[in-house]
């Protein structure tokens, strides 16, 4: 079977004149994720961990190397074959309040993938559906409402809806509980997990919290100035870290109690 | 340095544009000067006068040659002869360059102090009395033409009032030292207030938008929460706001450069815009032709100051273009 | 305004009845029912002109405007949009033709391709055009960045449904802005361009009334009264006009989320503060303390106390008013917010007594804050030696405050080679870095730091962590800690008070809370936190959300989404109770179930 995403020596770097060399740039990264697998990639700020998103959705291209998704060489697509694999895959953003149109309503946002792919007509009692398994009920009250009259928990949950409308193959979340507090991040998380498991979908988790990575991958890479220095399973890698920048994630990741001064 | 060579590289670009246009613009014309100076001989000129004039104007020989000639001369700083004034188009720019220079300098100073010190005091508290009542009273102020602030004032102030003389930028009789000065200031006020308050309504709409936008900034919050007292905090949201003031008194400055020929003939200013206007209804083209280069000249001069000084103002722009943190 | 001129436009021959442009009077005629504004030097009938003239005027205004505003949205989306040497050769284009004084450019080409109104309005789009393509095209730079329209594009949207759906839409009210101005420009240069006698010689307008008036001396008669000034008056409305009409718009277009604070929190009701003796061993005391945000109550009557030499954590989801009460009481909160009742004393001070002045004077000093934020909470234009200097100068002459300056950023782990950075060349950590620097710069008694770490990696985090805490032994500070994120308070924080819905759900030392929390939203709150040790299991979420803070009810605002809730939990609220506790610091919990257990635990 052909892996979800396929990275072969994949090497990125931004304005190769410049003195200063840019963040997020990649180095010799290969990377294979089979369909229905769920992987953490994890790492500081400034590793590379959104560009590899980027890279998966073809919004930035490698400077060498190969990306591939679905067998497909994402260097290669046309603008319509990219868009058909993009129907095939789905984004999660960190910050619920800009990846919802302020304009549109909840139903039309929810409705977007559909009205993407099968024209702009095509609806139908998904978009309640949705709505209504992400906790957003009543739905018919949910989907005229706008964005903006709703919390930042409330729109990821949106978004949550709107990638169960896409039934997506390969789900690329980028941070999707970064910007919320502690109760709802086990929401959301619990969200995602429902979401690929029912389209036996590749997910691609991308956080700088190794406990979070914990609770939705059985995979993690973990990144450093843009390599790939472990890749391994879970709870592998927790209980025995061999870089030095696992360990280092790992020891912030459990907030070494201090001793109370008392 | 890479920067400034690319940007004097583009310049370069456009002032042959414009240097072509120029040239071709005339010719590009329906009835264009060779018809209006040198109409074909009809009776009331002879061939042989039509072939003087064709030469006295450049006019005659193919496109190309014409054009080598209008190059040559160019880069020479001949501009032709007006036919209007029988001079070199040259010196009766020359004669006036000063009087514009003075005129819409004096606006372009004090509409952008002014309309920057009204944009920001009411910006500061935006939606408060003080702001309501700056903004009405400059938008009606903008909202005036040009001419008809010209025709009011010079009604009021000249003609009942007798204040100030009706035209012109300085008398005729002989004055001499410090009568001079004050006779060009008194012939200056009413057509550069003219000026300044059509030019008023720009810079204060802008200092206005960027003063509001600067104190919703965080580090305006910051400022405050540090414990900086009012003046303080102020001076951190003033300095951010006048960035992009710059850009628009600049760019305001060859917009008055325009209006100043509508205030110039109505106060008859010898500037170059009511040069420019009668090179226009005389059908001078040499001197038409003269008064466009000089000013697309200065409107690229403007841009061009405009791109060298932005930097110097906005530490972000200066590191050779980095781009914009993400994350 | 505006209707009435448009409507003696398009009724001009109905409401006069003289021709506009031949004699049909004696020349210079005052005013009469014959002719209701008079006539002019040629015996034309002054009134006619008018209702007449402001046909082109509109005219011309109206379709200059359109076609300019249709071009300049099309260069802007497709410069903003494809970015790269298309922007870049059309920007310099729009800069060039904004810079170009086009009124002259507009005489020169009228003088060449002759004046009649279609030329001027075709030389007028081809001057207008670039104002609305500039700033437009600025907003879809930053449109395009926006999280969806990326995600319509990662959905395989194509190109046009995204410049339509998610890009033109959003630019509709500055669009309108735009085109409103452009139309009083178009008005205001094509009634200057006909002023100077250039205007369409076959037909009225406003400008070539005027221009006749300039030119037939009506100044120095007594004609200028209805010759000059009907037309003028009539110009200076229609613009006016449209400015207000362009203003509404640009201020749907930029709603501009009101600034933080220009009017700080207006202390009008001031209950007097129970006179309770002061507890010497606390360094902030803040009592009943409650905060309203445009008429709804945020913060509702907390109880909160900093015990000198620990560190307290406040817990809480945004919205649940933690951040409200920190500005509250720091005399910070943006329009709109107001500290209603309560007190909050920092040593034996009542900083909500204080005046305004005197609160300023204390912030920075005494009282220092680290505020959320952090990334951009430093001026853009000014280095960080000079930002920090500003801090130190507050209590020290140029000269010191600059050495003292200089000592706090190598403190706080910035080197001296870059002192003279600017903020942008900076990571998110050092300039938090920075940040602090600030703050501590006057050894203040008490520190209140905002989601010091919030949107920094986890490893930053804790480095700043660590300094907060070096820098407090160091400094003797008292430090009040406020996140959204309960292990990061749980792994800093000596003592800890959660809130929910504004108020304080419950209180304690950590280590205690931590153990046995007694709060049924504390519990689950601990439940739901993830874990790296033992063995993996699937974490807990809370069900449902928080509630709309507009929307209170009697009882207690958890109840709708606790597991143990009983009937009376919806009726009546409970209050901020005194708990059991082990250690030297008092816990209190308000919950009615979590009570009842309490007391059962006592009577056994």
């Amino acid at each position: 079977m052909t892996p979800a995403v396929n990275f072969t020596d994949v090497q990125v770097s931004y304005g190769g004149r410049r003195r200063r060399a840019r963040v997020d740039a990649l180095t010799d990264i290969n990377l294979e994720i089979a369909s229905g697998e769920r992987v953490a990639v994890v790492g500081r700020s400034g590793a590379g961990k959104s560009t590899i998103a980027k890279l998966a959705c073809g919004l930035t291209q490698p400077t060498s190397g190969s990306v591939r998704v679905f067998g497909t060489e994402m260097a290669d697509t046309s603008r319509a074959e990219l868009r058909r694999l993009r129907h095939r895959m789905h984004l999660i953003f960190q910050d619920p309040y800009q990846s919802l149109h302020p304009g549109l309503r909840v139903g039309e946002i929810v409705n977007e993938p559909i009205a993407i792919a099968r024209g702009p007509r095509a609806s139908g009692t998904h978009v309640f559906d949705a709505l209504s398994r992400v906790g957003l009920t009543p739905a018919e009250q949910f989907a005229h409402r706008s964005p903006a009259t709703l919390s930042g928990g409330q729109r990821q949950r949106v978004a949550i809806a709107r990638a169960l409308v896409a039934q997506p193959e390969l789900i690329l979340a980028d941070e999707p509980t970064s910007m919320l507090d502690a109760s709802l991040r086990a929401t959301i998380a619990n969200m995602l997990l429902e979401l690929q498991a029912e389209g036996h979908a590749a997910l691609i988790f991308i956080t700088h919290d190794l406990a979070l990575a914990r609770q939705v991958a059985d995979r993690i890479v973990v990144l450093s100035e843009g390599r790939i220095v472990e890749d391994r399973p879970t709870e592998d890698l927790l209980s025995e870290p061999e870089h030095p920048e696992t360990r280092k994630l790992l020891a912030a990741a459990r907030h070494e109690p201090k001793e109370t001064s008392t | 340095m890479n920067r400034y060579a690319r940007i004097f590289g583009q310049y370069l670009l456009v002032v042959a544009a414009a240097v072509v246009l120029n040239f071709a613009l005339p010719r590009l014309a329906p009835g264009g000067p060779i018809e209006y100076l040198a109409p074909p001989a009809d009776g009331t000129v002879s061939e042989v006068e039509r072939e003087e004039i064709l030469a006295r104007y450049d006019l005659e020989g193919s496109t190309g040659d014409q054009f080598v000639s209008y190059m040559e001369n160019l880069v020479n700083g001949d501009l032709g002869t007006s036919i209007r004034e029988s001079r070199p188009v040259v010196e009766v720019i020359g004669d006036r360059v000063l009087w514009s220079l003075l005129l819409v300098g004096t606006a372009v100073i004090v509409s952008s102090v002014l309309g920057v010190m009204l944009g920001f005091a009411a910006g500061w508290r935006r939606g408060s009395r003080r702001d309501a009542s700056i903004l009405s009273g400059v938008l009606a102020v903008d909202a005036l033409p040009a001419f008809f602030v010209g025709l009011m004032l010079l009604l009021v102030f000249s003609v009942k009032l007798g204040w100030f003389p009706v035209y012109g930028a300085v008398s005729a009789e002989e004055m001499d030292g410090f009568a001079r000065v004050l006779d060009i200031g008194r012939r200056l006020v009413l057509p550069a207030t003219t000026l300044t308050l059509v030019g008023l309504g720009s810079v204060f709409v802008v200092a206005r938008s960027a003063m509001i936008s600067e104190t919703g900034e965080d580090y305006v919050f910051m400022a405050r929460a540090k414990g900086l007292d009012e003046k303080g905090v102020r001076r951190h949201a003033r300095r951010n706001a006048l960035l992009p003031v710059s850009t628009v008194s600049l760019l305001g400055f060859s917009t008055l450069v325009g209006t100043a020929t509508i205030v110039e003939t109505v106060f008859s200013y010898p500037g170059l815009g009511s040069l420019g206007f009668a090179a226009v209804r005389s059908r001078d083209y040499p001197l038409l032709q003269g008064v466009f280069i000089l000013f697309a000249l200065v409107a690229i001069a403007v841009n061009l100051a405009n791109d060298l000084l932005y930097p110097l103002l906005d530490p972000r722009v200066r590191q050779a273009g980095s781009s914009e943190n993400d994350s | 305004m505006l209707l009435t001129l448009f409507g003696a436009a398009v009724l001009a021959d109905v409401i006069s009845s003289h021709p506009p442009d031949k004699a049909s009077g004696l020349p210079y005629a005052r005013p009469s029912s014959e002719h209701w504004l008079g006539t002019d030097d040629l015996g034309r009938d002054l009134w006619a002109q008018l209702v007449h003239g402001a046909r082109l005027t509109l005219a011309v205004g109206l379709v200059a405007a359109i076609s300019a505003t249709i071009i300049g949205t099309m260069v802007a989306l497709i410069a903003g949009w494809r970015g790269g040497w298309v922007d870049a050769v059309l920007m310099r284009i729009v800069d060039l033709t904004l810079s170009i004084p086009f009124l002259v450019l507009i005489l020169v080409l009228a003088s060449y391709f002759g004046r009649g109104a279609i030329v001027t309005t075709v030389l007028l789009v081809g001057v207008l055009w670039a104002r609305p393509a500039r700033l437009l095209r600025s907003q879809v730079l930053k449109l395009r960045e926006f999280g969806h329209v990326i995600a319509a594009d990662a959905m395989g949207a194509s190109h046009p449904r995204i410049l339509v759906r998610h890009v033109l839409h959003r630019l509709v009210p500055l669009l309108l802005s735009q085109f409103v101005r452009a139309a009083a420009v178009a008005v205001l240069v094509q009634s200057g361009v006909a002023f100077l006698g250039l205007g369409d010689p076959d037909r009225v307008s406003w400008g070539t009334t005027l221009f006749f008036a300039n030119n037939g001396s009506a100044v120095l008669t007594d004609a200028w009264l209805w010759w000059i000034v009907p037309p003028g008056v009539a110009l200076t409305l229609l613009i006016v006009g449209l400015a207000f009409i362009g203003l509404v718009f640009e201020e749907i277009a930029d709603p501009g989320i009101t600034s933080h604070g220009w009017r700080p929190a207006v202390r009008r009701v001031l209950e007097d503060a129970e006179d309770v003796p002061r507890d010497p061993s606390l360094a902030l005391d803040i009592r009943n303390f409650s905060v309203d945000y445009d008429m709804t109550r945020v913060v509702r009557g907390v109880d909160l106390a900093v015990t000198r030499g620990r560190v307290f954590g406040l817990v809480g989801e945004s919205g649940s008013g933690k951040s409200s009460l920190a500005l509250g009481v720091l005399g910070l909160l943006p329009t709109g917010g107001r500290v209603i009742g309560g007190a909050a004393f920092l040593d034996d001070v009542d900083l909500r007594r204080l005046g305004r002045v005197r609160l300023s004077k204390m912030r920075g000093r005494e009282l220092a804050v680290i505020p959320q934020a952090a990334m951009s909470l430093l001026d853009p234009t000014m280095t960080i030696l000079r930002q920090v200097q500003e801090s130190t100068e507050l209590t020290a002459d140029k000269r010191t405050a600059k050495t003292r300056a200089t000592e706090m950023l190598e403190r706080v782990g910035i080197p001296r080679n870059r002192h003279g950075s600017f903020p942008h060349e900076l990571s998110g950590g050092q300039r938090q870095r920075v940040v602090i620097a600030m703050a501590v710069a006057n050894q203040p008694k008490l520190l209140i730091a905002d989601e010091p770490t919030t949107g920094l990696d986890v490893i930053t985090q804790q480095e700043i962590l660590a300094l907060l805490e070096e820098l407090r032994v160091e400094l003797s500070l008292d430090i009040l800690i406020i996140s959204h994120d309960l292990p990061l308070i749980a792994a800093v924080a000596d003592d800890i008070s959660i809130m929910y819905a504004g108020q304080v759900i419950e209180s304690g030392a950590t280590a205690e809370v931590l153990a046995t929390p007694r709060h049924p939203y504390t519990r689950l709150l601990v439940a739901a936190m993830p874990s790296l040790d033992g063995p993996p299991r699937a974490a807990e979420p809370i069900p449902g959300d928080a509630p709309d803070p507009s929307e209170r009810t009697n009882g207690c605002s958890f109840a709708p989404r606790c597991p143990s809730a009983e009937p009376r939990c919806s009726e009546t609220a409970p209050t901020l109770e005194p708990s059991p506790n082990q250690g030297s610091q008092p816990r209190a919990v308000a919950c009615h179930v979590t009570d009842d257990s309490v007391v059962e635990v006592r009577i056994r």
